[in-house]
């Protein structure tokens, strides 16, 4: 145990004489995560926000005065055009409206997103619909009917998402995410450093000819890994919650412009678990955590040098990208107990469903259990590398 | 010339026939190729007894010290080691050696004060007494002890191999094997390490065996030779025996005449 306790240690030591590798994993996280989470909608909302309010030109081809008049009203400026669909096309105007007979034809760029366009040809289609509203109301009341003939009923639409979901809001299947890339990301410097990176500078074979069992010196690296790997995680959820409050705060009035006056708790990125699931999603955290660096340290021990361990854990970032696109769909798929044995998918499944408080005992099991064993084989996987002489000494 | 004392007769080391094979493939389809690195080596040491092992690149010097430093495993012949036998007593054998390599490997963030209780605590010293110790190797082997807390990156070539020398001897071994302990270092440390060595010698009777390029450092330091070439010993005796035996009256003409090979000056290999 001392001789673990012992490499771990050295392993930490020489990383945080790196100041670099501090700042990328304890300190970068706490900073990037509230900027990825609120940036991107808080700059979009802004814009959306802007496009709302000023004014921008519409082409127009034989639409009549009265129209223009509503165009008008919706803050959009009327330019009579001979090519309705090139000038769009070449944004000349955002949006281009042609009247023939009793059809209104609008155009658009709607492909590609949130488009600018796409928010001119809303403000259009707003004016057409009061317009069209406007000639129903006078048509019925030409007629003697009043106008609540339209709406023989009310419709409401409520949320019925769980507390935690609710909580979690837009960004809920991205928590997931981003805990499985930390715990990733915050040990790689450390996997690295501790197998190709002994390897380089040679002292491996130093390590390897002391007194001590490999799988000590495995496991001592192993905690050193998994130390990082968790406090990085920890920077990240503490830039998640603490930036997320602090965003909450400074931008109210910009987030609620951007919720349409709504609630800012609605675009969620806080979590609200019972301890219960709390101490779930930190099992499973660790769990995972156990698994991606017996992974990690393999790989490391397979490559010849620093640069060539990255080149092969890099990639396994990107292969996280899989369940977190399952995870998008996951609503419209029925949940299978089996897809919680599946290595990966079932720990995102799983965290997603504890952040909505949806996970359910025997889910959580299978996901545990599974990933237990996964981490026992990658384990025992990196041991068979550390005792192969043709892995260790491989150049 | 180099002589024993009279009581020095044990053997530390044996290496009866040694033979190591690397495997590999050029692609995932190729055949599997065989390289013999050692092709059945042979030579005794006594205790006490520096024996200095000279090849040039890829003769199989650094496998062989690899090999008895228990960190490959040999795939014929026999290794017996200070009364011990390898693979079986490995974990026991590896409490009584010490070990330099060319690249004097440390972890450079680190300071050789950390750098050697690492080393020490591995071995299960005390840190207390092995700080004692280090610290008075290091100041032996001429490191003024106001460096001991710089990260060792920050030092000399040469300064970082007389660490790699203080941290072999911290848990004062009776064998040590000195892979190149001298190469890439300037004549004031190379003479430093050389002086240490001879006093070690004299002060601990330590069992060396030494691989080198350096023909003056093999006849100043060893009292035998082995001359080592594409994985065979070609010759062995003392540096007068090889002169005589070549017919020639330099040790480094005696080498190109007995194995066919020039040493070259680069460190590494096989």
């Amino acid at each position: 145990m001392n001789e673990i306790l012992m490499i771990a240690r050295k392993e930490l030591l020489s990383v945080v004489r790196e100041r670099r590798v501090l700042f990328t994993t304890l300190i970068l996280p706490i900073l990037i995560m509230p900027l990825l989470m609120f940036g991107p909608i808080l700059l979009f909302g802004s814009a959306a926000r802007q496009t709302q309010e000023s004014v921008q030109k519409v082409g127009v081809v034989g639409v009549p005065a009265a129209v223009l008049e509503q165009l008008r009203k919706a803050r959009v400026e009327p330019v009579e055009i001979a090519k309705p669909q090139e000038a769009v096309q070449n944004r000349e105007v955002e949006a281009a409206l042609v009247f023939e007979k009793d059809k209104y034809t609008l155009y658009g760029r709607l492909s590609g997103g949130a488009t600018q366009s796409a928010l001119v040809v809303e403000k259009v289609q707003g004016a057409l619909r009061a317009y069209k509203d406007q000639l129903v109301a006078e048509r019925l009341r030409a007629r003697g009917i009043g106008t609540e003939v339209l709406e023989p009923f009310r419709l409401e639409t409520k949320d019925a998402s769980r507390e935690q979901e609710r909580a979690a809001g837009l960004f809920a299947f991205l928590i997931p995410y981003f805990l499985v890339l930390f715990i990733q990301m915050g040990g790689m410097p450390v996997a690295v450093d501790a197998t190709a990176g002994e390897k380089e500078k040679g002292t491996l074979e130093a390590l390897l000819a002391a007194p001590v069992p490999l799988i000590q010196i495995l496991l001592g690296k192993g905690l050193a890994v998994f130390v990082m790997s968790l406090l990085s995680t920890l920077a990240a959820l503490t830039g998640l919650l603490l930036g997320g409050a602090v965003f909450r705060n400074l931008f109210a009035a910009q987030l609620r412009a951007v919720q349409d006056g709504e609630n800012p708790a609605q675009l969620g990125g806080a979590l609200a678990l019972d301890p219960l699931g709390y101490l779930s999603m930190l099992l499973t955290g660790v769990l995972f955590a156990l698994l991606i660096i017996a992974i990690m340290i393999s790989l490391g021990l397979y490559a010849r040098s620093f640069k060539e361990a990255q080149s092969y854990m890099s990639p396994l970032m990107l292969v996280m990208i899989i369940p977190i696109l399952f995870l998008q769909f996951s609503d419209f798929l029925k949940l299978q107990d089996w897809y919680f044995t599946l290595p990966f998918i079932n720990v995102v499944l799983a965290l997603d469903a504890l952040v909505k408080g949806s996970a359910t005992a025997l889910q959580l099991v299978i996901t545990w259990l599974s990933t237990l064993l996964f981490a026992g084989m990658a384990l025992y996987l990196a041991y068979r590398n550390f005792q192969r002489e043709d892995v260790v000494f491989r150049n | 010339m180099l002589t024993l004392k009279p009581t020095q007769t044990q053997l530390a080391i044996e290496v009866s026939e040694l033979k190591k094979v690397f495997r590999k493939r050029d692609g995932l389809r190729a055949p599997l190729k065989e390289e013999w690195a050692l092709k059945g080596v042979s030579f005794q040491v006594r205790e006490g007894e520096t024996y200095g092992l000279l090849g040039p690149n890829g003769s199989g010097k650094s496998t062989l010290i690899r090999i008895l430093s228990t960190l490959l495993t040999a795939d014929g012949g026999t290794v017996r080691m200070l009364g011990y036998r390898l693979p079986e007593d490995e974990a026991r054998l590896r409490r009584k050696m010490g070990r330099v390599s060319v690249d004097a490997a440390f972890y450079k963030k680190l300071s050789p004060r950390e750098n050697l209780l690492y080393a020490a605590q591995l071995y299960g010293l005390e840190p207390r007494q092995a700080e004692k110790r280090a610290m008075q190797i290091l100041e032996q082997l001429g490191l003024e002890s106001r460096r001991f807390s710089d990260p060792i990156e920050e030092m000399s070539r040469g300064m970082q191999q007389k660490i790699s020398i203080a941290r072999a001897l911290l848990i004062n071994p009776p064998l040590l094997l000195l892979d190149e302990p001298t190469t890439g270092l300037d004549p004031k440390s190379r003479r430093d390490v050389q002086a240490f060595l001879e006093d070690l010698r004299a002060r601990e009777g330590t069992t060396i065996l030494l691989t080198t390029h350096d023909m003056a450092e093999a006849e100043r330091l060893a009292h035998r030779i082995g001359f080592l070439a594409h994985g065979r010993l070609v010759a062995e005796g003392t540096a007068e025996e090889l002169k005589r035996l070549a017919g020639t009256p330099d040790l480094e003409e005696a080498f190109i005449a007995l194995t066919g090979e020039e040493l070259d000056e680069e460190a590494g290999g096989l």
